[in-house]
């Protein structure tokens, strides 16, 4: 029992440690996590009394108070913003943490027009109370788990448990209990390590901070990690069509919607392949466009004193170091700089002669039909194959261009996270998920990969 | 594996693109003209360019003993690489062996196949100041029965079938039709005449006059045409017309179906004189442009008597089908 | 799975005839090609129904399968080589599809099939387009008389049941069912017949003799809203994707045979040497085009022979009496 000599002597140079010593019990806690008003609250009103008795726990109204078996245990307590109370016989602790972080706010990465506008925070218990009041059963489990050692983050697994695949959440947890680093700081390092095949350029698991999100992705039989200290939550397992459609679709009129989710998956590739198409076709194939267009482009491509191939290059570059310096820019200077990158890319280039418009123009195209996408990842793996179409078509014309489309379908088809193929809908095809995600119709069954349990109804 | 992969990749960038041609260096060729004088072949090549906004046209000449010769001393003063896929027209006076030139430009892998085939007087058809004139030609040649590529190619290997080029006179008119068999020319077939060959060829738009009395005539416009042979001891020949009428100046009234069937037996007949006397023509020259050789191998599985041994008998049918807006 | 395994097949069947099949039953056949294809048809579901073959002896499946791949080669580099890029050297031009063979087939062998799915349904589409833009030009005057005897329209047959079967011969596994795979095969027989129809109609009995890459010629006149045109290019994928996955099974079946992986790499870059040595003349390709059908035969007798499938319901059967 003698804590409060090891804990004076472990916590010797912190200027927030406060020891108070009232009739015979010691009171420790960190003031920087602690909540003053819950103190005077829960214990050092209670504390005015004659006799103190040995149980102190009859003493105490707080609801949440745990008896400490260990030194281990006390330190974690301590650190936590509980409140350790130290008793000849008995030392317990109580939670007194104090809110230390924001309110609850709208989501600025995933935005809707309609929908619900919450969004995660960094508070574990806060976004575990958003879930749960959008899913009121017994059958959501959630798990939890320490990682870090200097960190000690919580992380927690989540899932319903007569839907999703037992198997999985097995495999998960395992995984993250295996993890060893000294802090973690935020779910995207967590990604590193629950991902094996780190190779393949497309993201494997999806992030999202929309608590509606969370709940469709639990209701299908997905499994959901969160953490302490982060406002994402990661969603396992993705699928290449989870990331082309927002939750907002399953809010509008099915007709309506198949139309964009359409438009949306051809967009996919066409970001990928509009530049590589466009150089084979002004330099090997050029019987492909009609004869005005292609006197229209030759004349304007006259001036330009470098050959397609470098002007493309030259044209793309400048336009991601745009996009990257526009995401880092404080927003209140965000404008001036986007006009500038207008004017720059724009028609400065043009009349200097070191591009011709209707590269811009292509460009452009790429870069608006990339932008659809949400997640941020996504756009990182389009950048690398956009490079090797271009490559490919630059040597060998429209034939180059063929072959890296099947190489990019090889790539995509043998990717697998899990044991559970990324190109799902499609590629072993499956129609139940497919009229969840890319073509939107009336549908009863969950899909087969996901979950054993196969119709929805019971509750 | 990657490895390989890396090292193959850079390679490519150490040995070049072949097929990689930059567009500035590259000549659109809209039109070719081939001449044949004192055992020499002479090109002219139409290389269209555009600066602001309105079209350029430059010509290109080289002489040569085979055509190949020819071209390449084109190629010379030009500097650039020609493609030929953007083609619209191929024009040959009539010092050319047709033979010979067409084969060349079938041989050819890198060509399209939309370009007509005309026949012209010389060089001088260039001198008409248009900006484009392959393309001009080939907006003319849309009205008529014209031959492009797949057309030509059957012809040539085909020996019993035979073809009619159209004719471009120096002022850019398309006036007559000049048949040919087996590779030799025959006699032209005036204005009148290339009409009825459109009629029998169903092409739309031949117009075609009666007299109905002393000064009076009507003209008619042919809608549709349709025109079938048969082959039953004699070439049946039956054409049936749609016509609107375009120019009436006779006595009949048109209210009364009476007086549309005399307009009609009137323009049936007329039609019936004409086209006997445009396959008469024909059949002097033993030229098959209408595939009647082949109906005959069809039926009698032999060809020991060819079209020509066979007489005609022709059947018109018109019906009237528009007048306009007045009676 | 069943069904993935047949999907595979139907470009096997489909891929010999690019330049050597298409011209070759056309012009025998003339204008009885409908006649000779539903003969072809009903022989070459006799021939895969009767003869089942699966891997045992591994040194004749792999050089089986190392003839395949060089046909298979030997014409696609040659297509390439006309239609594309016509001043590469061909060399230049198979080493980015040795390339992507080897990339496939170093995955998982399920890959595959999930490639194949795609790719049928984009050839499906690219087909459906050039035939509902061809049919117009389709003229009844070339289906006239010629002089063909009856034992030429039979050996078209034979030759359409021997350019399409033999193919899938090699991919042929313990795990087949039959009926799918005729399925399959009744399929692509229709999909042929159509694009022979298109051929002969638009060219007619003469022209055929002609070209070398007829089926090729007549994309020529695809032309969309009258600006779009020659769009021969991008719609000729659809050989160029048969082809591939040709090669892709043959590459598999060599990799089963040969179980180390950097050794079948290595064969199979020694293939493509020794293919860049052969197409430097051009008499390779006509050699090909004169006598694949006789090694087709020569190659089907030789895998019958040594890995012919036993019939084991028939040894059950026999067990219990004794």
């Amino acid at each position: 029992m003698n804590y409060l000599e090891k804990v004076k002597d472990d916590y010797q140079s912190m200027s927030d440690l406060v020891i108070k010593n009232v009739k015979k019990i010691n009171i420790i806690y960190l003031e920087s996590l602690s909540d003053q008003d819950k103190i005077n609250d829960y214990i050092l009103k209670f504390t005015n009394i004659h006799h103190i008795p040995k149980d102190i726990t009859k003493l105490i109204p707080s609801p949440n108070v745990k008896e400490i078996q260990k030194y281990e245990d006390l330190k974690l307590f301590l650190e936590q913003g509980f409140t350790i109370i130290l008793n000849k016989s008995q030392s317990i602790a109580i939670e007194t943490k104090s809110n230390l972080t924001r309110a609850i706010e709208s989501p600025n990465t995933e935005p809707t027009l309609y929908g619900a506008k919450e969004s995660l925070n960094e508070n574990f218990q806060t976004n575990l109370g958003l879930i749960k009041r959008r899913i009121k059963s017994p059958h959501l489990k959630n798990t939890s788990s320490i990682v870090g050692r200097f960190s000690k983050t919580m992380v927690s697994v989540l899932y319903i448990d007569n839907v999703a695949d037992l198997d999985l959440v097995e495999k998960i947890k395992t995984r993250i209990d295996h993890i060893d680093i000294d802090g973690i700081n935020d779910i995207g390092e967590l990604k590193q390590f629950l991902c094996h095949d780190n190779k393949n350029v497309f993201p494997a698991f999806r992030i999202t901070e929309r608590p509606d999100m969370i709940s469709k992705s639990l209701l299908e039989g997905k499994i959901i990690v969160m953490m302490d200290t982060s406002p994402y939550a990661l969603i396992v397992p993705t699928f290449l069509a989870d990331f082309i459609n927002p939750v907002s679709d399953d809010y509008g009129k099915n007709i309506n919607i198949n139309f964009l989710k359409i438009l949306r998956f051809f967009c996919f590739f066409l970001s990928i392949i509009i530049p590589g198409l466009y150089i084979a076709i002004i330099t090997f194939n050029q019987e492909t466009i009609p004869t005005n267009l292609l006197l229209n482009f030759q004349m304007q491509r006259k001036g330009v004193p470098f050959p397609s191939i470098v002007e493309c290059l030259i044209t793309l570059i400048s336009c991601e170091i745009l996009r990257e310096s526009d995401i880092r820019f404080p927003s209140k200077y965000g404008s001036a700089i986007s006009i500038l990158g207008g004017l720059v890319l724009g028609e400065a280039a043009v009349s200097a002669g070191i591009v011709s418009p209707i590269m811009i123009i292509i460009v452009a195209l790429t870069f608006i039909s990339s932008l659809i996408f949400t997640d941020l990842e996504i756009m990182n793996g389009i950048r690398y194959w956009r490079f090797f179409f271009l490559l490919l078509s630059c040597f060998f014309g429209l034939f180059g261009t063929g072959l890296a489309f099947v190489f990019l379908l090889t790539n995509l088809c043998s990717y697998e996270i899990y044991d559970k193929p990324y190109f799902f809908p499609i590629a072993p095809f499956d129609k139940n998920y497919l009229k969840d995600t890319l073509f939107k119709m009336h549908n009863n069954k969950r899909s087969k990969l996901l979950s054993k349990n196969r119709y929805r109804g019971d509750a | 594996m990657k490895k390989l992969f890396l090292a193959v990749l850079i390679l490519f960038t150490l040995t070049g693109c072949f097929n990689y041609h930059e567009l500035e260096n590259f000549g659109i060729t809209s039109s070719i003209l081939f001449d044949y004088e004192g055992d020499e072949y002479k090109i002219t090549i139409e290389i269209v360019e555009k600066e602001e906004e309105e079209d350029k046209q430059v010509l290109y000449e080289g002489s040569g003993k085979t055509i190949s010769d020819a071209l390449q001393k084109a190629l010379l003063s030009a500097g650039k690489k020609l493609s030929y896929y953007h083609l619209n027209a191929v024009l040959l006076t009539e010092n050319v062996d047709i033979h010979e030139v067409l084969l060349y430009l079938i041989r050819n892998p890198q060509i399209n196949n939309s370009f007509y085939v005309v026949l012209t007087e010389s060089k001088e058809v260039y001198d008409n100041e248009e900006d484009d004139l392959g393309k001009t030609v080939s907006e003319i040649l849309k009205a008529t029965k014209s031959y492009s590529f797949f057309d030509i190619a059957e012809v040539l290997f085909d020996d019993k079938l035979d073809m009619a080029l159209p004719y471009l006179s120096k002022e850019l008119r398309i006036d007559s039709v000049v048949p040919y068999h087996q590779f030799k020319q025959l006699e032209k077939l005036n204005f009148e005449e290339t009409e009825i060959y459109k009629m029998l060829a169903n092409v739309n738009g031949s117009n075609v006059d009666t007299k109905c009395s002393k000064d009076k005539n009507f003209t008619v416009n042919v809608n549709s045409v349709s025109t079938s042979f048969k082959f039953e001891d004699k070439i049946k020949t039956k054409v049936k017309l749609e016509v609107s009428i375009a120019e009436f100046t006779c006595d009949f009234d048109l209210r009364e179906p009476k007086g549309i069937d005399k307009v009609e037996s009137l323009a049936n007949k007329q039609i019936k004189k004409e086209i006997e006397e445009v396959l008469k023509k024909i059949k002097d020259g033993k030229a098959d442009l209408f595939g009647l050789n082949q109906i005959i191998y069809n039926k009698r599985h032999t060809l020991d008597k060819s079209f020509y041994d066979y007489d005609f008998e022709v059947e018109v049918e018109t019906h009237i089908n528009k007048k306009g807006l007045i009676y | 799975m069943k069904r993935d395994f047949n999907i595979l097949n139907y470009f096997n069947m489909r891929a010999l005839f690019l330049g050597v099949g298409t011209a070759k039953i056309l012009i025998t056949a003339k204008e009885y090609f409908l006649i000779s294809l539903l003969l072809g048809t009903l022989l070459g579901v006799g021939l895969l129904f009767l003869f089942r073959v699966e891997l045992k002896n591994k040194i004749i499946s792999t050089i089986v399968a190392s003839i395949l791949f060089i046909i298979a080669i030997i014409l696609l580099i040659h297509m390439i080589s006309t239609m594309y890029l016509t001043e590469m050297p061909k060399l230049l031009i198979g080493i980015p599809i040795v390339l992507l063979v080897l990339y496939i087939i170093s995955k998982k062998e399920i890959v595959l099939y999930r490639v194949s799915t795609i790719l049928v349904v984009i050839n499906t589409i690219l087909f459906a387009l050039t035939f509902i833009s061809l049919i117009r030009y389709v003229k009844w005057s070339n289906f006239s008389y010629t002089d063909t005897s009856f034992m030429k329209v039979l050996f078209a047959g034979v030759q359409y049941a021997i350019f399409s079967t033999v193919p899938t011969f090699i991919t042929r596994d313990k795990e087949m069912s039959d009926y799918s795979l005729i399925k399959t095969y009744v399929i692509s027989s229709f999909t042929m017949g159509v694009i022979f129809f298109l051929t002969f109609g638009i060219l007619g009995p003469e022209l055929i003799n002609q070209y070398r890459y007829p089926e090729y010629i007549i994309l020529k006149k695809v032309t969309f809203l009258e600006t779009l045109a020659n769009l021969e290019n991008i719609i000729s994928f659809v050989w160029v994707f048969d082809i591939l996955m040709l090669l892709v099974s043959c590459a598999n079946t060599i990799k089963k045979c040969i179980n180390h992986n950097k050794i079948t790499y290595l064969f199979l870059i020694g293939i493509l040497i020794f293919v860049s040595f052969i197409s430097k003349f051009y008499q390779s390709i006509l050699y090909v085009y004169d006598y694949t059908l006789y090694i087709l035969i020569s190659v089907f007798l030789l895998l019958y022979l040594f890995n012919r499938k036993k019939n084991h319901k028939h040894l059950k059967k026999e067990n219990p009496q004794a």
